[in-house]
């Protein structure tokens, strides 16, 4: 009988939490494996596909193939018409998150990981005192088994793997949006360095509208809604109301649709279990107001594969030392991933005249100034000193 | 006359996986790229179709 396959780590889903985790991975001389379900690494597309210059260079050097824009601007607008710019000379990118997949696949490859398209995790195996053998695979029709010394989950909002180690990931429907996007040609009235941002309690219940420029006159525009406050209302509906809005009479291309979910924070108790890692949205790790998942996922996707690393590198003894992820993860991350997950609470209820007011305030605050970073902290003080009745607000966190 | 059932419209549904993720009972599945109902374990509680961002399923 031919044996198992034996790896190191085998990491599930080639998404930007897989595809870091395995190029940290193999980069360190691991047996590597990656299994991807779809035949196509970056497809299909379930994302806005935008991230901050500083989310991407601290976790991996910039390939500029990956780039469909350069975002200088962020301008954001109330109902009423409250509007803010924001400028900085490198406020983030619109990636082709399929050349940026497909990039840091190839990277892995290139170092020795094995990547395996069209092949489905069906099942792990072992378990016992927290300690997985593997898992058992299916590809054309056949399963097999392999086996691992460390598992990393990066499977996405299914998180099929976490469940399978005992993590209950189900999502509550309070605490997701439900998002509906298009990708547009011939976009009017654009500006291909802005990422735009609509808020309003009618037209994104609980969340906001998007245009993301992606070069050649295209852009990603989208809308999420959270369920728990949308009454109803379907992301793809108030996506066509928002188009509508946005762009009048003049009707752009729509060449593709995506929609998805976009789960909250839920803090770190769905990272680690025994040898199972979970990382990006499948360990729900991602902002929860701008719903921003790539720049957490590549974050945990590399945390994770640095804590496998010395795991293995020390003798594979105590399996407490895979601890360091989501220790690394909560002291990086942590802090601005609950106090988004405290502004949603606010977010969801804001009438639009709180919008209206919020944005008008910010625009006082910050003007059209060249910005390095918002803080939200200082946002809050500020906020303090020059608009108490914004205070009202806080009223949402109680009840 | 039938009883009720979750239904899939496949054309519609773009196999986002939320509402795997939302369902209680893991009644819904994607094997690999269909989105599919086991009719066994769903209670018709109606999380799927509150949370899909499209009309892909329905109570019927």
């Amino acid at each position: 009988m031919i044996p198992d396959r034996q790896f190191d780590i085998v990491v599930v889903g080639a998404g930007p939490a897989g595809g870091l985790a395995a190029l940290t991975a193999a980069r360190a001389g691991l047996r590597t494996l990656v299994v991807e379900k779809h035949a196509t690494i970056g497809e299909p597309l379930c994302c806005a596909e935008a991230i901050s210059c500083c989310g991407l260079t601290d976790n991996i050097p910039l390939d500029r193939n990956w780039i469909a824009a350069d975002i200088e601007r962020c301008y954001l607008r109330s109902p009423g018409g409250s509007e803010i710019d924001f400028h900085h000379p490198d406020a983030g990118y619109v990636l082709s998150r399929r050349r940026f997949e497909q990039g840091m696949a190839d990277m892995a490859a290139s170092h020795g990981a094995e990547i395996m398209t069209e092949t489905e995790a069906v099942g792990l195996t072992g378990g016992e005192n927290g300690r997985f053998t593997g898992l058992r695979l299916l590809n054309g029709g056949s399963e097999f088994n392999v086996s691992s010394e460390v598992i990393i989950a990066a499977d996405g909002i299914e998180s099929l793997i976490a469940r399978w180690a005992g993590l209950d990931t189900t999502l509550s429907i309070d605490h997701v949006d439900s998002a509906a996007q298009y990708l547009f040609g011939d976009v009017p009235d654009l500006d291909p360095t802005c990422l735009e941002f609509y808020f309003g309690a009618s037209l994104a219940p609980g969340g906001y509208a998007w245009v993301f420029p992606k070069g050649n006159g295209t852009a990603n525009v989208g809308i999420a809604v959270a369920p728990v406050v949308a009454n109803g209302r379907k992301a793809i509906h108030a996506l066509a109301d928002f188009v509508k809005w946005r762009f009048g009479s003049i009707t752009p291309k729509p060449l593709k649709r995506s929609v998805g979910g976009i789960p909250e924070f839920c803090g770190r108790r769905y990272m680690l279990r025994g040898n199972v890692m979970v990382t990006g949205d499948a360990a729900r790790l991602l902002d929860s107001v701008t719903g921003a998942g790539i720049a957490n996922a590549l974050w945990s996707g590399r945390l994770a594969a640095e804590a496998a690393i010395a795991y293995l590198q020390e003798g594979r003894g105590d399996l407490a030392r895979l601890k360091e992820y989501p220790k690394r993860w909560m002291d990086e991350r942590g802090r601005e991933m609950r106090f988004f997950l405290w502004i949603r609470n606010i977010l969801l209820k804001m009438t639009d005249a709180d919008f209206d007011d919020v944005v008008g305030f910010l625009g006082t605050a910050y003007g059209n100034r060249t910005i390095t970073a918002i803080d939200p902290i200082h946002v809050l003080k500020q906020g303090l000193r020059h608009r108490p009745s914004l205070l009202r607000l806080a009223r949402h966190l109680i009840w | 006359m039938a009883a009720s059932e979750l239904t899939v419209d496949h054309e519609a549904c773009s196999e986002c996986a939320l509402c795997v993720a939302v369902c209680p009972y893991e009644a819904l599945v994607l094997r690999p790229t269909q989105l599919q109902v086991i009719q066994e374990e769903c209670i018709l509680c109606d999380l799927c179709v509150i949370a899909c961002p499209t009309e892909a399923l329905a109570i019927e």
